[in-house]
C-alpha cells in the first residue's frame, strides 16, 4: 500500500495544477435496475449516484487517445458522457454523497484499468488540495427532484446538463 | 490461325532391294510422303505452349492451344509426354500416344502443367525424315502490359494501371524465343472471358492501335511499344475496367490458337480511376438510435438494389460519430452501407470494443425497422476504427474469435476485415490481436496524439500486427495528423513538433483523399475480389499510388500465413548474422550489421551507436518480438543469402518480397536526405546474375522530417514493401530461374544510393496464380 500511495502521489497533479473549478450542477438518481459501472477495473454493479456538470478551467482529459488524467469525485472516476470546448464536463458517479468529496484529476491511465485500491490511493493524495463541495455549495447546485428511472433516462438527462458559462 | 507451313522434305524412299533367298518371305517396302508443321516453328526447336487458362468447352480451351497440321500418305504415330495433351478438331482427346490415319489432320496441343516435354510424329513406313519432334515448353500466361523503364529489364509488368497512365507493352524474347522474327499486330481490347472469346474472337482495338511490328531479339527493350497514349478509359460507375492485350501472330484480326494474350483467361490489366471520385450510387444519410450508446449515423447507397457489405466506423476518444461523413458518403457511393456509431472510448479501449460489437448487433437486428431488409449483407462486415476505436475493433474481433463474447446477429466469420486509422495500442500485441483477419493500419507522420513514436508503447501501433495471421497492410502518410482523418478534431499536427523539424502538414483534404482512395482500394480488392487493386500496397508508392492520393507515402503488404510462400529470412530464428532463418549462409559486406528485435531501445529517436534499432516500433515490451536486421553503407557492399538447395527452382514462385526502411536520424540517412535506392540480384548455378534496380519500381522513403523525441530530425522508421516479379529477372537475361543459388541486396554501387542506413525484414518468395506471374 505504501508503494501504491507513493506512485499515486507522484503521478497525481498537484493541487495548484488542478483545473477543477467546481461542480455546477448535480442531481441524484436511483435506477430501476443495477447497471455496470465501466470506469473501474472491478466493474461494480451500481444503482444510484449523482449526475454532475463540472467546470474545469481547461480540459486536459478531452480529445486525447493516450493515457490521460482521470477525473474523480472521491473514489469514483467520473463517467463522462459529454464535454464542451469551454471545459464543462457532464457525467455521473455512483457515489453515495458529494459532500466534501474531492473533485480532482488523478494519475494518467485508462479508467477501465483503475482498481478500487488505486482509486482510494488517488483520493487520499488529492484530498487536501482539491475542490470540495461543502453543505452551502451543495444547496446551490443540487437539483431538487431526484431522478427515478432507467439507466437510459439517466444517461439522456446527464447529456442534457450544462455548466453556467455555456 | 493460319499455320505457316514449313514442309518437311518428303522423299519417296526406294525399296532396298529384294533378297535373292527365295525361301525368305518378301517384305513389301512401305514408302510415304508426309509433312508436319506447327505455326512458324520448325521441328527440333523449342516451342512455347501457354498453360491452359480456360476450363469450359473445347471451343474455349482451344484458344490457348498450339495447332499442328500433319499430312501423310501413311499412318502416323504420335507420342507426347509430361502432361501435354493432343486434340483433334472436334475436341477429342487423342491420348498421349496413338496412330493417325493417313490423310490431313489439324491437331491442337494443350499444356496442363508447367513442364517441358516432347511431341513426336513418326510415319508408319520408311520415310524421310523418319520422324518430327518439337520440344514443347509449357509457359505461364504471358505478361504484356506494364510500365516502360529505362533500367533493366526495361519493362515492369503490372496488373493495375492508373487511368492517367500511358499504356505500354513489351514481349520478352527471352521468354518467347520461338517468336523472334515473327510479325504480329498488338491490340488492346476490352477483356473477355474464354466463353466470350469463343463466341466472338474479333479483335477490336480501343487504344491507338493495333500496332504492327515484329518480335526482335534483345528482350523487352527491343520489343516495347505504346498501345494507348491518352487516358485509359474506365467505365462510368466502375472503380476499374479490365482489358486484355493480344498479340495477333497470324494477323487475321481475331484471337486464336497460337496468339498471345496478356494474363490468360484473367484480365491482362485493369485501368483504375481516381479513387477519390464518388461512385455510381446516391447516398441517403439518416440517424438511428435505440439508446445513448447505440446511436449511429447511417449511410445507404441509392438505389438500394442489392445486399451491400456493411462498414462500421468506430470513432476515437473525444471524437464524435458525426465526424466521418467524408468516408461514409464516399463508401456508400461505391455500394457499401456504412454506419458511424457513438463509441464509448472514455473508459478505455475494451469499453470501445464493446460498443462496436453492440452497435453492429443493434443495426443488424433492426434492419427491418429501418426499412433496410435485404439491403445489407450480414456476412460481409468491415470494421473501421479511429484511434482508441482503431484498437477497439481489433479487441472486439479478438474476443469474438476466442469465444469470450458472442452475439446473435453475426459471428466472427462475418467480419472480413479490420481497418484501423492511427490506432492506439494499450493492450499490447496479445491483448489486441487481429488473429486471422485482414488488417490495415492507416496513419500519419504528423500525428500529434497517437504519434507512432517511441515515447510510449501505446503509440507503437504496429505491434498489433505481431500476433495476426491474416494479410496485413500499411499506408503511412507524411504530413497527416491525427484529426485529419475526421472532420472536426483538434489541430494536433501543431502539437509536439520541434521548430527544427517544422515539417509540412498536408491538411484534411489531402489526408482524407488518401484515406478514401486506399480504403476503397482495399475494400474493392479484398471484399469484392478485384485483387489487382492491392498493387497499391505492393508496388513502391513513389511510383504507383492512387491518382487522388497526393501525398508522400510508405506502404506495406505483408502476406498472411495462408499465403503460398516460403521464407528466406525473417530473422526470427538463427540469431547468427551469418545464417538465415532458412538455415543458409548469409554473406555481409555492408557495415555495422546488427540483428535483433525491431524495438527502439531507449525511447528517444536520437541516433546512438548503443541503439542499433533506433526508430523501430514493432516489438516494444514484446516477449516474442519481431526481429530484423540493420546495417549501413558508405561504399559498395552487399548482403547475400544462399538459397536452400531444395528451394532453388523459383519457377513455381511469382515474386520476391521484402520490407526495407531507412534508419531514422542516422548520419548516413541525414546525409542522403533523399529516398534510397538499391539493387536486388539473383545468381544461378552457372554464376549468371540478373539485377533489378528498385528505383523505377519505387525507392525507399526518407523518414518524415519531424523533430522532437531526442536530438535530430526524422520520425520513426517507415518500412516499404518491395515486391519484384521473378520473371522480370529473366525477361532480358539468360539466368536460369530453375537453379537460383543466391539472392543479394546490393548497396552503394550501380543504381544505388551512395550511402545509407537500412533495416530489412521478411525476405520471402511468394507464389501467385499463374495469370499473375
Amino acid at each position: 500500500m505504501i508503494t501504491l500511495l507513493l506512485t499515486a502521489a507522484s503521478l497525481a497533479q498537484s493541487p495548484a495544477a488542478q483545473p477543477v473549478q467546481g461542480i455546477e450542477w448535480a442531481r441524484a438518481f436511483t435506477l430501476d435496475e443495477a447497471t455496470v459501472f465501466p470506469m473501474r477495473a472491478d466493474h461494480p454493479a451500481v444503482q444510484s449516484g449523482w449526475m454532475v456538470a463540472i467546470q474545469l478551467s481547461a480540459d486536459p482529459t478531452s480529445m486525447r487517445q493516450i493515457e490521460q488524467p482521470v477525473l474523480y469525485i472521491g473514489e469514483w472516476p467520473v463517467r463522462v458522457l459529454k464535454r464542451t470546448p469551454e471545459g464543462c464536463v457532464m457525467g455521473w458517479v455512483p457515489s453515495e454523497t458529494l459532500l466534501n468529496e474531492p473533485v480532482y484529476l488523478g494519475p494518467n491511465t485508462l479508467p477501465e484499468r483503475v482498481t478500487p485500491a488505486e482509486a482510494a490511493a488517488s483520493k487520499a493524495v488529492a484530498f487536501a488540495g482539491s475542490w470540495r463541495a461543502d453543505a452551502e455549495a451543495l444547496k446551490r447546485i443540487i437539483e431538487a427532484n431526484p431522478l427515478f428511472g432507467t439507466h437510459e433516462e439517466m444517461l439522456q438527462s446527464t447529456a442534457r446538463a450544462a455548466c453556467a458559462r455555456d | 490461325m493460319r499455320p505457316v507451313l514449313i514442309p518437311l522434305i518428303a522423299l519417296l524412299t526406294a525399296c532396298k532391294g529384294g533378297s535373292s533367298d527365295i525361301d525368305k518371305p518378301i517384305t513389301q517396302p512401305v514408302s510415304c510422303e508426309w509433312s508436319a508443321s506447327m505455326a512458324s516453328v520448325a521441328p527440333d526447336t523449342p516451342v512455347g505452349v501457354s498453360i491452359q487458362s480456360a476450363t469450359g468447352a473445347f471451343e474455349e480451351r482451344v484458344l490457348w492451344m498450339r495447332s499442328v497440321d500433319v499430312d501423310s500418305t501413311t499412318g502416323l504415330s504420335f507420342a507426347l509426354e509430361n502432361g501435354f495433351q493432343l486434340f483433334d478438331v472436334v475436341g477429342q482427346d487423342l491420348g498421349t500416344s496413338g496412330v493417325l490415319d493417313a490423310g490431313q489432320h489439324t491437331l491442337f496441343v494443350a499444356a496442363t502443367d508447367l513442364v517441358d516435354g516432347p511431341l513426336v510424329f513418326t510415319p508408319d513406313g520408311v520415310c524421310t525424315p523418319e520422324s518430327a519432334r518439337w520440344d514443347l515448353q509449357a509457359r505461364p500466361p504471358t505478361q504484356l502490359a506494364g510500365v516502360g523503364q529505362i533500367e533493366a529489364p526495361g519493362f515492369d509488368y503490372a496488373q493495375a494501371l492508373n487511368s492517367d497512365t500511358i499504356l505500354e507493352t513489351a514481349l520478352s524474347s527471352q521468354h518467347h524465343p520461338d517468336r523472334v522474327g515473327l510479325a504480329y499486330d498488338a491490340y488492346v481490347v476490352r477483356h473477355k472471358s474464354p466463353e466470350e472469346w469463343a463466341q466472338d474472337p474479333t479483335l477490336s482495338d480501343v487504344g491507338d492501335g493495333p500496332v504492327s511490328t515484329t518480335v526482335a531479339s534483345g528482350g523487352p527493350p527491343a520489343n516495347h511499344n505504346t498501345l494507348w497514349s491518352s487516358d485509359l478509359v474506365v467505365d462510368p460507375g466502375s472503380v476499374s475496367t479490365a482489358y486484355d492485350i493480344v498479340y495477333d501472330f497470324d494477323q487475321d484480326g481475331a484471337f486464336g490458337s497460337g496468339d498471345l494474350i496478356d494474363g490468360g483467361a484473367q484480365p491482362g490489366f485493369i485501368a483504375v480511376r481516381d479513387l477519390t471520385e464518388a461512385g455510381p450510387y446516391g447516398t441517403t444519410t439518416s440517424e438511428y438510435s435505440t439508446g445513448f450508446w447505440s446511436t449511429m449515423r447511417v449511410y445507404v447507397p441509392e438505389p438500394a438494389d442489392q445486399a451491400f457489405p456493411l462498414v462500421v466506423i468506430s470513432h476515437g476518444n473525444g471524437h464524435d460519430y458525426t465526424w466521418y461523413d467524408y468516408l461514409g458518403e464516399h463508401l456508400a457511393s461505391w455500394g457499401y452501407v456504412v454506419i458511424s456509431h457513438r463509441n464509448d472510448t472514455e473508459p478505455g479501449v475494451v469499453a470501445a470494443s464493446r460498443t462496436t460489437l453492440i452497435n453492429t448487433e443493434v443495426f443488424l437486428r433492426d434492419l427491418g425497422e429501418q426499412g433496410l431488409t435485404g439491403v445489407v449483407d450480414p456476412h460481409n462486415i468491415i470494421w473501421v476504427g479511429h484511434s482508441r476505436g482503431g484498437e477497439g475493433i481489433v479487441i472486439a474481433y479478438d474476443q469474438m474469435v476466442n469465444g469470450s463474447t458472442q452475439f446473435t446477429e453475426f459471428i466472427s466469420d462475418d467480419v472480413k476485415m479490420l481497418l484501423s486509422i492511427a490506432p492506439t495500442n494499450f493492450e499490447g500485441p496479445d491483448g489486441a490481436n487481429p488473429r486471422d483477419a485482414d488488417f490495415l493500419i492507416l496513419s500519419g507522420g504528423a500525428d500529434g496524439d497517437v504519434t507512432g513514436g517511441v515515447e510510449s508503447g501505446i503509440t507503437q501501433y504496429y505491434r498489433m500486427f505481431m500476433r495476426g495471421t491474416g494479410n496485413h497492410y500499411v499506408t503511412y502518410v507524411h504530413g497527416a495528423d491525427h484529426n485529419d482523418f475526421n472532420c472536426c478534431g483538434a489541430n494536433d499536427g501543431a502539437w509536439g513538433f520541434s521548430v527544427q523539424g517544422n515539417p509540412p502538414l498536408i491538411g484534411r483534404p489531402r489526408a482524407q483523399a488518401v484515406a478514401k482512395s486506399y480504403l476503397l482500394a482495399i475494400l474493392e480488392g479484398r471484399i469484392r475480389g478485384n485483387d489487382a487493386l492491392l498493387d497499391y500496397f505492393k508496388r513502391g508508392s513513389e511510383q504507383f499510388r492512387p491518382i487522388g492520393a497526393e501525398a508522400y507515402l510508405a506502404t506495406q503488404h505483408m502476406p498472411g500465413a495462408n499465403t503460398d510462400k516460403w521464407g528466406l529470412d525473417d530473422f526470427q530464428s538463427g540469431p547468427d548474422k551469418s545464417e538465415s532463418s532458412a538455415g543458409t549462409t548469409v554473406t555481409l559486406t555492408v557495415e555495422n550489421v546488427a540483428e535483433g528485435p525491431l524495438d527502439d531501445d531507449n525511447n528517444t529517436l536520437s541516433a546512438l551507436i548503443s541503439d542499433p534499432s533506433n526508430g523501430m516500433t514493432w516489438a516494444h515490451n514484446d516477449p516474442n518480438p519481431e526481429r530484423g536486421m540493420v546495417f549501413d553503407f558508405t561504399a559498395p557492399g552487399s548482403a547475400t543469402w544462399a538459397l536452400p538447395t531444395d528451394q532453388q527452382d523459383l519457377r513455381d514462385d511469382a515474386f520476391f518480397s521484402m520490407r526495407i526502411t531507412q534508419g531514422t536520424r542516422h548520419p548516413n540517412t541525414v546525409n542522403l536526405d533523399d529516398l534510397l535506392s538499391f539493387e536486388v540480384i539473383l545468381e544461378d548455378a552457372d554464376g549468371t546474375t540478373s539485377a533489378l534496380d528498385v528505383t523505377p519500381r519505387g525507392r525507399i522513403p526518407e523518414p518524415y522530417e519531424r523533430g522532437g523525441s531526442g536530438n535530430g530530425v526524422g520520425w520513426v522508421n517507415e518500412f516499404q514493401t518491395v515486391q519484384l516479379r521473378l520473371t522480370n529477372f529473366s525477361a532480358d537475361s539468360d539466368i536460369d530461374l530453375s537453379r537460383i543459388t543466391a539472392l543479394s541486396l546490393s548497396f552503394g554501387g550501380a543504381n544505388s544510393s551512395a550511402l545509407g542506413r537500412v533495416g530489412v525484414d521478411d525476405l520471402e518468395f511468394l507464389a501467385a496464380p499463374l495469370e499473375a506471374r
